[in-house]
């Protein structure tokens, strides 16, 4: 892809279904050769946008471009780059596996039969069967080979681990990290938080069609919540609750007896500066899993 | 409140069906009722003599109407006329709801659901049975209902008693289908190959009787066909009543049949079929399959096409080969009766040669049954997309307006193949029985028939590209050519202007076995196709991808 052209880039990407939401202004910015991870809960749009980029649907406002082209005006050119995994697989079902990477191979002008069966065998791929006999996880696999066979630049894979056991789930990732290493770029989405974390460079998290949150995997981890619980020596009344209530980073103030729980976030030195004032006796912090964070976006908190 | 359990649910499922199949066979057959004072009129000897004329003609069409008998009573006419083909019309409906009842729900996936509720496979498979009951019985009161305002509006006495046991006749062998349905549905994997299958077996059975039952050296393999024990009944005809004996073995043989059903269904996986032996061999499974026409869009269609394009070959070119072959012994009945036949004259016009005696028996057929291919294809096109097997597809570097193009290449060259068969059974079929036909005549209605079934599939592509449920273009496309058909079929009797009837694509396409193309109406279709071809392709370029 040509420097400086982000691979993938939405602006102000609207898709209305009549009544219904699917997303709403929507920019995106997945620069050239980062992995990135499309976050959010069920019905958020990502799907949607997922299949705006492919120009499967096409958008009510705003412009998608996948490496400066625009999706709508070049398909054929956009999906050649492309590898595609939807997030729910339907293909042909009195074909092979075989068969079936061959016409898709074909339609992609020809991927060669031992590139096909690699893959397979690195996902454990019997491609003798017939795709209807294939169970959840094998259909999975059949379209995972057929996203990454003909090395694509840019892979767009929905829900790609859904289905996989842990075993496949890892020789997933290291296609991933080989083709990243190859130089393509990977968006994919995902409910699995903790494998966005280790797989991704950059997440954007999606709630009610529109993007809450974008940022390095860094940044966003830097935004944990702390878990914090003060033990005082005297007790916990409705007076010292306010006083730890009124700290804009502190959320989730309950006391019971002596104790107080705290929800923190960002900044802990007001926090500190504020129990300084009370005989603390004891001080406990934990941090929430990042499943946590996320969950504070989901729920729009 | 149809919710409430698997009967009413299946009630439920296929009640726009009821309506539409039961309301329009019942429309069918108050038509064909109110038409007899049409074919048989005035009394005594004058209305015998007639009786009798008719019956030679209708003798020719005996494969297709069975035992020709008392056609001077409207009972007598009732039961040659229209109990000859409303059961078998009835019978593909019910067995293509019985094949869905279990096939149907395990192919989308919805029987693992129903089956992870506390209900037993026997207890899902009774309710679903009992309702399929049901629909028969809602759907026979409602022929019956047609029938007797058919004969009222004939002006003849009204045989209340004997219409409900024709009805009855007519159910147990409906029944007897649906169980067929189930059981088919029960040993193969998809809801199209088992309906195919059945299918195949009400309409060959039924041929094979009307056949058999004719040809005296021969006829007692009909004892076992399933019709013979149907035809059996004749309850309108005066003197001949209903033969319980063979209703009961209908009946014993249609609960035999869904026991058999409901055991296999016990006993089998879901998602998978009863196998009574392996038949795959380890060769082929490790192979992958073949690769054959699998390079493209465009091979893959046809490849898509191909057990279809041989279906339809065969049983188009057999018929075809059946027509002509009895052409002779057909022809000089008719002649003689034409004449003083008003309904016939105005339905048919002279027949008098062998070219026009062929326009009749077969190429009033033809056409519609290339039509009926034509909406099959409709639909194959809206369940890949809304079952999702086009995603990837259109995901492909590949302009879309190659996927539409791919299909209609397929559907060419499948109706191409089947117009070969066909030519090559109409020329075979007339060196076997030593009759000449006008090649240019037979070459231009096969032609002709051409842009009637891709004008039918345009017009069907076209609306499942615009709508946003491409699912709904299958039942329209049919309502729209069954209002077609019926225009061109009441026109004799309508006295509508010539262009109103240029609606209909049958009136357009005219008689060109008899009188050659009619270029006019031929170009209009042409240009219809092409319209309509050229909407597909915007209305996909256009659409979002349903899911």
């Amino acid at each position: 892809m040509a420097a400086n052209v982000p691979a993938i880039e939405t602006k102000s990407l609207t898709k209305s279904y009549g009544q219904a939401r699917g997303v709403i202004d929507l920019d995106l910015q997945v620069e050239d050769g980062e992995v990135y991870g499309f976050l959010g809960p069920n019905g958020a749009g990502k799907t949607t946008t997922i299949r705006v980029l492919m120009d499967l649907i096409r958008p009510t406002h705003g412009k998608a471009f996948i490496a400066g082209k625009d999706c709508q005006a070049e398909p054929v050119a956009i999906k050649a780059l492309v590898g595609y995994l939807p997030g729910e697989l339907a293909l042909w079902n009195n074909l092979t596996g075989r068969q079936t990477l061959t016409y898709l191979g074909n339609l992609r002008g020809g991927v060669p039969m031992s590139v096909i069966e690699s893959y397979a065998e690195r996902l454990q791929l019997d491609l003798g069967k017939k795709f209807r006999e294939y169970s959840k996880g094998n259909k999975q696999k059949v379209g995972l080979v057929q996203a990454f066979m003909h090395r694509p630049r840019l892979l767009i894979l929905d829900e790609p681990t859904s289905g996989l056991d842990p075993l496949n789930q890892q020789e997933f990732f290291r296609m991933l990290a080989e083709a990243r290493e190859g130089g393509a770029t990977v968006f994919l989405s995902s409910h699995v938080l903790s494998e966005v974390e280790h797989s991704c460079d950059h997440v954007g998290i999606i709630r009610e069609g529109r993007l809450v949150r974008s940022g390095s995997v860094r940044e966003v981890v830097a935004e944990r919540l702390y878990h914090m619980t003060l033990t005082l020596g005297i007790p916990a009344t409705d007076e010292v609750q306010q006083a730890f209530s009124a700290l804009s980073n502190v959320s989730s103030v309950t006391a019971t007896d002596h104790s107080i729980n705290l929800t923190v976030s960002g900044d802990m030195d007001p926090v500190l500066k504020k129990a300084a004032s009370y005989p603390v006796l004891s001080l406990t912090s934990h941090e929430p899993t990042l499943e946590e964070t996320f969950l504070t976006y989901y729920k729009g908190t | 409140m149809l919710l409430r359990n698997i009967f009413l649910k299946s009630i439920r499922d296929n009640q726009a069906g009821l309506l539409a199949w039961g309301g329009g066979i019942a429309l069918l057959t108050a038509a064909g009722a109110s038409q007899y004072p049409l074919v048989i009129s005035g009394t005594g000897a004058e209305r015998a003599r007639m009786a009798a004329e008719v019956a030679k003609v209708f003798q020719a069409f005996s494969f297709l109407m069975g035992e020709i008998t008392a056609l001077d009573t409207i009972g007598g006419f009732l039961t040659t006329r229209v109990i000859s083909f409303v059961p078998v019309m009835m019978s593909l409906w019910v067995a293509v709801i019985a094949v869905g009842l279990i096939r149907g729900e395990e192919q989308q996936g919805a029987l693992d659901m129903l089956l992870s509720t506390p209900h037993s496979r026997q207890s899902v498979i009774k309710q679903k049975a009992s309702a399929l009951v049901v629909i028969i019985l809602i759907a026979n009161f409602l022929v019956g209902i047609g029938m007797l305002l058919g004969i009222i509006l004939a002006g003849e006495p009204v045989p209340a008693g004997e219409v409900v046991l024709a009805m009855l006749n007519i159910a147990v062998l409906v029944g007897f289908w649906g169980a067929v349905g189930l059981l088919v549905g029960q040993f193969v994997l998809t809801r199209r190959t088992a309906s195919s299958i059945t299918g195949a077996l009400i309409f060959g059975t039924f041929l094979l009787n009307n056949v058999l039952g004719g040809i005296p050296s021969l006829s007692w393999l009909t004892w076992l066909l399933p019709f013979h024990y149907f035809t059996a009944s004749k309850p309108l005809v005066p003197g001949r009543g209903m033969d319980w004996a063979a209703w009961s073995v209908l009946l014993v043989l249609t609960a035999g049949l869904t026991i058999l059903s409901a055991l296999v269904f016990s006993r089998r996986d879901i998602g998978s079929t009863f196998r009574l032996f392996s038949l795959r061999s380890q060769g082929a499974k490790a192979t992958g399959g073949s690769m054959r026409l699998l390079t493209s869009l465009f091979s893959k269609s046809t490849r898509d096409l191909l057990g279809s394009m041989v279906g339809w070959s065969a049983g188009l070119g057999l018929f075809a080969l059946m027509i002509v072959t009895t052409a002779k012994e057909a022809l000089e009945p008719i002649r003689q009766v034409m004449s003083n036949t008003p309904l016939f004259k105005a339905l048919f016009g002279s027949i008098t040669t062998y070219e026009s005696y062929i326009s009749i028996a077969f190429f009033t057929y033809f056409p519609v049954l290339l039509v009926v291919f034509s909406i099959v294809q409709v639909g194959e096109w809206s369940s890949d997309e809304e079952e999702g097997r086009m995603e990837l597809t259109a995901a492909m570097p590949l302009p879309r307006w190659q996927l539409m193009a791919a299909r209609y290449v397929g559907i060419v060259l499948s109706l191409l193949v089947m117009l070969l068969v066909i030519s090559a059974s109409l020329i075979l079929g007339a060196a076997i029985s030593g009759i000449s036909l006008d090649p240019g005549h037979v070459w231009q209605a096969l032609a002709a028939s051409l842009p009637l079934a891709l004008v039918v599939a345009a017009f069907g592509l076209c609306i499942a590209t615009w709508l946003k449920r491409p699912g709904a273009a299958m039942p329209l496309t049919i309502a729209v050519v069954v209002a077609m058909f019926f225009l061109e079929l009441f026109a004799p009797f309508l006295g509508l202007p010539e262009a109103a009837l240029n609606l209909s694509i049958f009136h357009l396409y005219g008689n060109p076995m008899v009188a050659g193309i009619e270029w006019g109406g031929m170009l209009a279709l042409i240009a219809a196709t092409l319209i309509l071809g050229a909407g597909s392709l915007i209305g996909l370029n256009k659409r979002d991808i349903a899911k």
